[in-house]
């Protein structure tokens, strides 16, 4: 009989537990660094200290930012670096949280839970590896920095910034942890889990937009606000200037100058104005008196007007600033993810608001971590909620025997229809149709690829903003460039999947290595069934920028035939970049998950080449741009329309007769690939 | 008329400085069931990919249905001719069962009816009928080995390689799989099967190939075996491991 063993407290047990699994990554990844070559060795050797460095390099930009900082603004300003950085922070993060969203239990439960761990014990491991992330730490490194720098500077007050910091630190990676159990109970079915691909990118849209649609709605409020006040002004003045005066000229003349500058108030906020008018008021009269004593002549009278103005202006942009400064004020204390700067500025002036922002990020994250933690449980212990119990229910009367009898009345129906996967499509061979039809289901079912797929779309609706204040010259070929350098930009983004697109099917890859076709059958079939995804979002990329621009119907339907002409060449590259250079990728999740850097190196090199093809495309454009303004008399031949049509048959051309050499090159390394995209990751 | 099913020469393959199979001789005739067998680890699996053409070999020839399998052209001949329930099978996650069945029919150019009529029969007969609305993705271990048994025989091959079809499949399922193999068999087509399941291969299997280590250490036919005791004693025997040879952990006695 061995001795029944010590009982452990929570913590030290926790403690070993934590140490063995640390101890089991580490173990983990210096065996994958083994077993890659001497290259990725060297390049993963290479990152890791690169990325120890940056780290030490953040800590110290982070407290020389903070010794300085404080010197260069003012105090009341210093807490806007906080909102910055807070606000890059979690941009940042929400796009890790959403790439890596299926992959929310870092050491899954399923592989520790049979072992003699305690469930509290099992969700603190998990928990707090999930705080291991490049950008959390690299916050951490920079954040701890500034707060170094600032003490120095500020005084040893700002050593109590940590505090909060860290009080936000725990929220955040609570209510994350939560949301990513919260999607993983969701997306256990799989018909809710398309609904949550989908909604990611969306929400990530919207809360990026967020920020410039708070700033366009104050803006509008200011205008609106002011044009009402110089509305009311222009009446008074009127009534002023009906009363009888000495010098009726020059009330004109100070009557103009007073209107203009209410026009140039006009979409100025309204603080500044008071202190405007009066001091406006002041100088006019001044002015006035001088001319009335003819101490001042015409010439003067305008230089004194233009300074006039310059400090005018001057007074303006200090009043939006302490406008705009007022309003972060505001949010810092009514939004939560900006409470963290709210502390801040507390804690400088010396007000209590500290105390119950911290408090109440404190709340958040123990009440998020609890309500994880019981729910967490739950699922374990197979007691689901309501809602999921309904999902359950809903699946189980498919898969309930007594339904077979509908079902095989839907089966005998569904003889009759033609499924998807069994259409032949137009001018190719009925192998390609089978390999077209059956990525196009597969691939819009993996959520993980459909996101890629919509991520591109993204591109247009984030730049909004930006696009809003671009004020083009008006020339048609500029505009359809920008068409065709954005859908570039999209396909770019699209390179990471297609350059890798064999890793998605991962043991499904062994079906095409073991399946009789000419291999540059394969490869036409894949690329056709991307072929509407690219094309649509060239089209709606066109037709955006289009109306937002205003665009000439024939450079229009140019770019559209030219965006469309990069694809062929678009195509052989990702072939050559997803037959050379791929790399394994854990399933649901589009980030790499081993540390063999070579092909990702490799392949961000090959997508390098995308900027010659967008230029190449981009001739015709330049083309016609250069003959309309040496020769005056082509404008009205669409130059670049007509050299469009033959450059995308070109483009074709050269496809079809590199294709079979890229059916060769996948047939030689067919193997390897195999091994590589099967290989298995953690 | 094709001599051989299956003849490799020489065939090795070695894993950095491990050798996986080493100067592997195998020779199966049209018709026969083969049966190879060997413990974990020894090479089976291995052989079976670059008999298939998964793997490449590091030396050594293979030959299926008189193709070369180390010619791209030849081997998509053998290809065409062969069905194959790889290690780790090859499913795609985010197909139905059926949609699975279509494409591969589909590759091998057979006509939709005849696609649909025999992926019915195979569904139904493996008792998948009810899943066909499940995604692979959601398929349990066995309905994974059972739907990839199925995209094997659809085409109807003339040579099939299993490895390990009965591992994690259900006693009904397995009596009718083994029925349908032996009926096969029995029309003249050939099957390479891997199995740590002895009874199974000592009642299917008409020869037999033992692997150790990587090197082939018996090659023989069953009625041969036979002569020399049972399939169990012959496999002990030839991979030197002895039935009175108890077991024993010490401390697992302790209590
Ligand atoms: N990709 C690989 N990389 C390195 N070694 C490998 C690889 N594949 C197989 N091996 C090694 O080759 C040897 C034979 O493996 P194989 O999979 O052929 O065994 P097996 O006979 O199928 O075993 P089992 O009965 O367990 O399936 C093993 O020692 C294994 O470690
Ligand atoms: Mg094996």
């Amino acid at each position: 009989m061995s001795p029944p063993q010590p009982p452990k407290t929570f913590l030290s047990g926790t403690f070993t537990h934590f140490q063995t699994f640390v101890w089991l990554r580490w173990r983990i990844r210096i065996n994958q660094l083994r077993s890659s070559s001497g290259i990725g060795k060297a390049l993963s050797a290479i990152l890791l200290v690169s990325f120890a460095m940056s780290c030490v390099v953040l800590l110290v930009a982070g407290s020389v930012m903070g010794i300085v900082l404080p010197r260069l603004v003012p105090r009341e300003y210093y807490f806007l670096f906080w909102d910055a950085l807070i606000s890059l922070f979690c941009f940042i993060w929400m796009i890790f949280v959403a790439t890596d969203v299926q992959r929310t239990d870092a050491i899954t439960f399923d592989r520790i839970l049979h072992l003699p761990v305690a469930f509290s014990q099992a969700f603190a491991i998990n928990y707090l590896s999930s705080l291991i992330n490049l950008p959390l730490i690299s916050l951490c490194a920079y954040s701890f920095g500034f707060i170094l720098g600032s003490s120095f500077s500020i005084g040893p007050i700002a050593l109590l910034f940590t505090v909060p910091f860290v009080v936000f630190l725990i929220a955040i990676t609570a209510l994350t942890y939560q949301l990513q159990g919260w999607l993983a109970a969701l997306m256990a079915n799989p018909k809710r889990r398309q609904l949550v691909m989908i909604a990611i990118p969306l929400c990530i849209i919207f809360a990026s937009q967020l920020p410039s649609f708070f700033a366009l709605r104050f803006a509008n409020e200011d205008a609106k606000r002011n044009r009402r006040e110089h509305e009311n002004r222009v009446a008074e003045t009127t009534r002023a200037s009906e009363q009888p005066t000495a010098n009726p000229p020059v009330v004109a003349t100070t009557e103009k100058s007073a209107s203009e500058k209410a026009d140039e108030l006009s979409v100025k906020p309204d603080i500044a104005k008071d202190a405007i008018d009066h001091d406006a008021k002041e100088r006019v009269d001044i002015v006035d008196a001088d001319l009335r004593s003819g101490e001042v002549d015409s010439e003067q009278l305008t230089a004194i007007q233009q300074a006039e103005k310059k400090v005018v202006r001057e007074r303006e942009r200090a009043a939006v600033t302490a406008l705009w400064v007022g309003r972060l004020h505001q949010a810092n204390l009514l939004f939560p993810p900006l409470w963290i700067a709210g502390c801040v500025e507390s804690i400088l002036a010396g007000t209590f608001h500290v105390l119950w922002l911290t408090g109440a990020m404190a709340l958040i994250a123990f009440i998020s971590l609890r309500r994880n933690y019981r729910q967490t449980l739950r699922y374990y212990k197979g007691e689901t909620d309501s809602r999921a119990a309904s999902i359950y229910r809903l699946n189980s009367t498919a898969a309930d025997p007594r339904a077979s009898g509908a079902i095989e009345a839907t089966a005998k129906s569904g003889r009759q229809r033609l499924l998807l996967v069994e259409r032949k499509f137009p001018m190719v061979s009925e192998e390609t149709s089978a390999i077209i039809a059956m990525t196009l289901k597969s691939m819009t079912r993996a959520p993980e690829v459909k996101l890629y797929l919509l991520l591109p779309l993204l591109v247009p609706f984030i730049l909004f903003g930006i696009l809003q204040s671009w004020k083009l010259p008006e020339i048609d070929e500029l505009k359809a460039a920008i068409v065709i350098g954005f859908s570039a930009c999209c396909l770019f983004i699209t390179s990471g999947l297609l350059g890798n697109v064999f890793a998605y099917d991962r043991a499904g890859f062994r079906a095409f290595v073991l399946s009789p076709i000419r291999r540059d059958r394969i490869l036409l079939g894949r690329n056709l069934a991307t072929f509407p995804f690219l094309f649509l979002q060239t089209l709606l990329m066109a037709l955006a920028i289009g109306l937002f621009f205003g665009i000439s119907f024939d450079k229009f339907l140019c770019a559209v035939i030219l965006s469309a002409s990069i694809l062929p060449p678009f195509s052989l590259l990702t072939n050559v970049m997803a037959i050379l250079t791929p790399f394994p990728l854990a399933a649901g999740s589009i980030q790499p998950k081993q540390f063999n850097l070579v092909p990702i190196f490799c392949s961000f090199a090959l997508s390098m080449l995308m900027p010659v093809m967008t230029g190449i495309v981009l001739l015709p454009l330049g083309l016609e741009w250069i003959l309309d303004r040496f020769f005056k008399n082509t404008a009205f031949v669409p130059i670049a329309l007509l050299l469009s049509v033959p450059w995308l048959i070109g483009f074709l051309f050269l496809y079809r007769w590199l294709l079979p050499w890229e059916g060769k090159l996948l047939a030689s390394r067919e193997k390897e690939l195999l091994r590589i995209v099967t290989s298995k990751i953690e | 008329m094709i001599p051989t099913a299956i003849e490799t020469h020489q065939l090795t393959r070695v894993f950095g400085n491990q050798t996986a199979v080493d100067s592997v001789d195998l020779k199966v005739a049209c018709g026969t069931f083969y049966g190879f067998l060997g413990q974990n680890g020894a090479g089976k699996s291995t052989t079976i990919k670059m008999l298939t053409g998964l793997l490449s070999p590091t030396a050594g020839t293979v030959s299926v249905l008189g193709c070369n399998m180390l010619d791209h052209t030849q081997s998509l001949e053998a290809k065409k001719q062969i069905g194959v329930i790889p290690e780790n099978l090859a499913l795609f996650d985010n197909l139905t069962a059926i949609e699975y069945l279509i494409f591969i029919g589909r590759i091998h150019g057979l006509e939709r009816e005849t696609i649909r009529d025999r992926s019915d029969e195979m569904l139904h007969l493996l008792s998948l009928e009810r899943e066909t609305k499940k995604l692979v993705l959601e398929y349990s271990h066995g309905m994974r080995k059972k739907l990839s048994l199925a995209a094997a025989l659809l085409p109807n091959p003339k040579l099939l390689f299993l490895d390990e079809p009965f591992e994690g499949v259900d006693a009904v399922a397995s009596v009718t799989i083994r029925d349908l193999l032996s009926s096969f068999v029995a029309k003249g087509s050939t099957v390479f099967l891997t199995s740590h399941v002895l009874e199974i291969v000592e009642r299917l299997c008409t020869h037999v190939g033992i692997i150790q280590s990587g090197k082939l250490i018996h090659q023989s036919s069953m009625d041969e075996l036979h002569q020399s005791g049972t399939l169990e004693q012959c496999f002990l025997q030839a991979t030197g491991a002895y039935k009175n040879q108890v077991a024993k952990l010490e401390w697992l006695e302790q209590k």
